[in-house]
């Protein structure tokens, strides 16, 4: 919805300000950047590795110079074998970004840092004419792959320092200016791919506890954790469960307690056909600017098993008391302009930055998508993996993708038949997809007729077809 | 109201000092050569020009159509100075068409530049030993110009505000040292595909309900819709300055609906725009120049894919070199493709160009309803390649909306004694007992004689365009924030 963002002259010296014309436009910049601050959002999708093993991790993202340095947070236990991070040439090969030949056998970092940065903006030269930047991690014994995105904002706007208003003062021009300058720093910071939500039918049959999904985030202050699920084949004696936590994102079993000793915010221990779980984070104590993961898994005792469970949606919304504190002025023409409406438009935007501190923030960081795991020789260890499918709030117009299958409608709010085990119901529209093979699929979505923004819609595999991973990017 | 140089002023209205007229060419392309003072000098018999922001004949609603400015200049020829076909003379040394003519205006020796422009055409006289030229200012030049650019609106070429767009053209045209207000809006996307410059220019400037025209010194003026908001008189006439006035009320243009069509643009995703139709044979060592026209304009350029042959069909891709590696403007490619080599023919099979193309829409129509409970009345702005948002087509409506809502009063003062001093745009007070008159109005046409007398017709349209006074300027006296401050425009 990128047209939906008003564009707006500068002001000099001398020039009439109008409602219509530049007030109002502020305006309705400030409510594009509000909803887009605002609106769901979905993950970073972990991946635990079990053991060495060559092609562990993908994860890939279009590059763009503004945002050249790639960050990279793994922790690694191995104790003979090294790993390594490749990125993906353009002599169709791949090349090392960076190993590490800890063999310790004891839990550390790769790279030697929880928070490892590269500059790709050095490699952009070598990166493929699709322009994507496609990394590869091969293992060299567990690991946890925490972070991977890309941020900086080279050549961006800056933020500006707004003024304090007045009634009975003038402002110069360049004051009047920030309030255009805030608008454009936020709408470049909103402008990042985003990633959908992992889901289909998991379980595991180990009578033991088993993550199945790790889905990492930025806590913005306002939110509240939405997890759609249904289940199927839960033991009904209530030893068999289907958890939902939120931990730190560098959460590892082995070394980590988890947060406040382990609360469970969703427990689904008995059949259900779909249900929507909702989840306050802001009483989970969490902190606003810090990162953090959702996981989901499965609680097998000897005695009972927790089924099969699907999951329809994870997501991140408002919560729903949340209410805006600056809305933003209508003017009309020969309306007086009074400061406390300017400085509203300030306090608005300052809400919105990607400041630790503002709720709400839109943070300019471009995650990787990482791609679907197909087997258990992606070094997925323990639960049958039936991921199939990536949900996502259509929000930036164009599709990237990898591999083959379809985008498809939500039919009756339940997702398509091939993987629903409740309400089977065949989504009203579909298109069949598939890339080229060395370059990432691209689609306009803008041409798909039935496909609005705001629409929640899959990308899905489908028989006999995979897709490995899939982003909305607002630019081709 | 032009600067006096002394006692213009005072000598429009007196009556009695004697008119002064000066025509200056610039034979040699550099200097101002004056033909001779009426009063004083050999060639100077008369002129007359006319200029106008509002078509006459259209009405209000034409207000910002400027005509382009017109003047007749009668020059005595007894020594054949402006005949091209007598040897030796001036004109055929040197050329007369074409060249830049400046006429100047007042009394008593005193003079102001009242019109600048070319001279178009040159119709002499045998016997009575005349010459007329007839003149046009200068936006006859870009009408015969065609241009190209690359699309403004994207990334590299970042959008613009509506002035900052005619800036760009009028500098592709070679225009300088233009006089332009900054414009109240921006204009997402802009090029240009051998487009006529000068119209590109007032479709810009009509685009926010601005007007674009050459003012009595050639300089290319751009005014915002804004432009008389809270501008005082600069001129005050009664009774006793022209020998008729002739008020009316504007009934044709009278609106109590507007409707603004816009097209919104977008960016495609990385496509073909541009595919050769043919085989193109280029000989040994020769080149071929083309222009490739695109089926749509690129907001991005990302690769072509060339195939190069001989009739064989063997390789000559390395024969083969481009002058231009990359489009020349948006929607165009003047290329060259050389071949090198020295006895084979290239044929170049394939060249197909690829990248993200801008198209439209579907157009949308925003209307701004002033019913009351009146019968409707419709007006329909025209449709502007450069209104592209609902934000540009609300302003526009929004202002017609107040200026159309009732008929509005112009009036035209006839065979007043000239006034050198008035400018298009200017605000003029007019008084008149019988007819009621009292107000200010905008002065939109001057057309002028100077032969035996130096008169002219001034064409006037009420002044009220704004429902409100004391509009918000920025970093000025009119910018104070807060109740009892300035107010917003639209």
């Amino acid at each position: 919805m990128l047209s939906a963002f008003p564009l707006v002259r500068t002001l000099y010296t001398g020039d009439l300000v109008g409602a219509d014309s530049w007030l109002n436009l502020l305006s309705k910049r400030n409510n594009w950047a509000y909803g887009v601050a605002h609106g769901p959002n979905r993950f970073f999708r972990q991946v635990y590795v079990g053991g060495m093993i060559s092609n562990a991790w993908f994860g890939e993202v279009r590059y763009r110079s503004e945002h050249p340095t790639l960050n990279f947070s793994a922790e690694i236990k191995q104790s003979a074998y090294t790993s390594y991070l490749y990125y993906w040439h353009k002599d169709q090969t791949w090349h090392e970004l960076d190993s590490d030949t800890d063999s310790s056998g004891a839990w550390a970092w790769f790279g030697g840092s929880q928070s490892m940065t590269y500059d790709i903006a050095a490699l952009s030269a070598n990166l493929p004419d699709d322009g994507m930047l496609r990394l590869k991690y091969n293992s060299g014994g567990e690991a946890y792959i925490y972070r991977a995105y890309m941020s900086g904002t080279v050549g961006m706007t800056a933020w500006p320092t707004f003024p304090t208003f007045a009634d009975a003062g003038i402002p110069t021009a360049a004051q009047m200016n920030t309030l255009r300058t805030g608008g454009e720093y936020l709408y470049e910071r909103a402008c990042h791919n985003l990633n959908g939500t992992t889901g289909g039918n998991v379980s595991h049959s180990n009578p033991s506890w088993a993550p199945l999904l790790r889905l990492a985030f930025r806590y913005s202050g306002t939110e509240q954790l939405r997890v759609t699920t249904s289940a199927e084949g839960v033991d009904g004696s209530g030893d068999g469960h289907n958890y939902v936590y939120v931990e730190a994102e560098d959460y590892n079993p082995d070394s980590d307690g988890r947060r406040g000793g382990g609360v469970i915010l969703v427990d689904v221990d008995a059949d259900e056909t779909e249900v929507t779980h909702t989840v306050d984070l802001s009483a989970q104590s969490l902190t606003v600017g810090a990162r953090y993961v959702v996981e989901i898994g499965q609680l097998n005792t000897l005695a009972a098993s927790a089924g099969y469970l699907t999951i329809h949606d994870v997501a991140l919304e408002d919560l729903a008391g949340v209410t805006r504190t600056d809305v933003p002025h209508v003017w009309a023409e020969g309306d007086e302009i009074l400061a406390a409406d300017l400085n509203a438009l300030a306090d608005d935007m300052t809400d919105m930055q990607d400041d630790a501190g503002s709720g709400s923030p839109i943070w300019p960081e471009h995650y990787l998508a990482s791609y679907q795991p197909a087997d258990e020789e992606r070094g997925i260890k323990g639960p049958f993996w039936g991921l199939k499918w990536i949900r996502f709030t259509h929000r930036w117009r164009f599709l990237r993708y990898r591999g083959s299958g379809r985008i498809c409608s939500i039919a009756n709010g339940v997702p398509p038949r091939e993987f629903s085990i409740t309400g089977e119901a065949a989504p009203t529209y579909q298109r069949n997809i598939t890339d080229t093979g060395q370059d990432e699929g691209l689609i306009d979505l803008d041409s798909l007729g039935w496909l609005a923004y705001g629409m929640d819609y899959y990308v899905q595999d489908t028989a006999g077809h995979l897709i490995l991973c899939a982003q909305e990017d607002y630019r081709a | 109201m032009r600067a006096d140089p002394g006692n213009i002023a005072t000598n429009a209205t007196a009556g009695a000092a004697t008119p002064y007229l000066k025509v200056e060419i610039q034979w040699n392309g550099v200097n101002w050569i004056d033909e001779g003072s009426v009063s004083g000098a050999t060639y100077v018999l008369g002129a007359s020009g006319q200029s106008q922001i509002m078509d006459p004949a259209v009405g209000f609603t034409s207000l910002g159509t400027a005509l382009i400015g017109k003047a007749t200049v009668r020059l005595r020829n007894n020594t054949g100075r402006y005949s091209t076909s007598r040897a030796g003379s001036q004109a055929a040394t040197l050329g007369l068409w074409g060249k830049a003519i400046r006429i100047s205006a007042g009394y008593a020796g005193e003079s102001v530049v009242v019109f600048t422009g070319r001279v178009l055409d040159v119709q002499e006289a045998e016997a009575t030993e005349e010459v007329t030229l007839t003149c046009h200012d200068p936006g006859s030049d870009p009408r015969r110009q065609k241009i190209s650019s690359y699309v403004y609106g994207v990334a590299a070429y970042p959008a613009k505000a509506s002035h900052d767009w005619i800036d760009y053209v009028r500098s592709q045209l070679g225009i300088a040292s233009p006089s332009l207000e900054h414009g109240l809006m921006v204009i997402p996307y802009a090029w240009l595909d051998d487009d006529d410059g000068l119209s590109e220019m007032r479709t810009a400037a009509s685009s926010e309900g601005g007007i674009l025209f050459f003012d009595a010194d050639g300089l290319l003026t751009f005014w915002n819709a804004g432009h008389w908001a809270d501008v005082a008189a600069a001129d005050a006439i009664t009774v006793a300055s022209f020998a008729e006035l002739a008020p009316r009320r504007d009934w044709a243009n009278t609106y109590n609906i507007i409707g603004c069509q816009y097209a919104p643009r977008k960016e495609r995703g990385i496509e073909k725009v541009y595919s050769l139709k043919r085989t193109l044979p280029i000989g040994p060592g020769e080149t071929h120049s083309d222009v490739l026209n695109f089926q749509w304009p690129l907001a991005s350029f990302n690769y072509y894919d060339m195939t190069v042959c001989t009739a064989g069909g063997a390789d000559m891709s390395a024969s083969i070199t481009l002058d231009n590696a990359t489009p020349t403007a948006g929607q165009r490619w003047a290329i060259e493709f050389t071949n090198s080599h020295a006895y084979q023919t290239a044929y170049v099979t394939q060249f197909d160009v690829f990248g993200s193309a801008l198209d439209g829409r579907q157009a949308e129509t925003y209307l701004t309803t002033n019913l009351g409970t009146d019968q409707d009345r419709r007006y329909d702005v025209p449709r502007n390649a450069y209104v592209q948002t609902e934000e540009q087509a609300i302003v526009l409506t929004d202002m017609l909306a107040d200026r159309l809502a009732t008929p509005r009063l112009v009036a035209t003062a006839t065979n007043m004694r000239a006034n050198p001093l008035w400018q298009l745009g200017d605000i003029i007070t007019v008084t008149a007992a019988l007819t009621g008159m009292a107000s200010d109005f905008i002065l939109t046409g001057i057309t002028w004689q100077w032969s035996d007398a130096y008169v002219m017709t001034a064409q006037l349209v009420k002044a009220d365009l704004y429902p409100h006074s004391g509009y918000f300027r920025a970093e000025t006296a009119a910018g104070v924030l807060g109740a009892g401050g300035n107010v917003a425009f639209y």
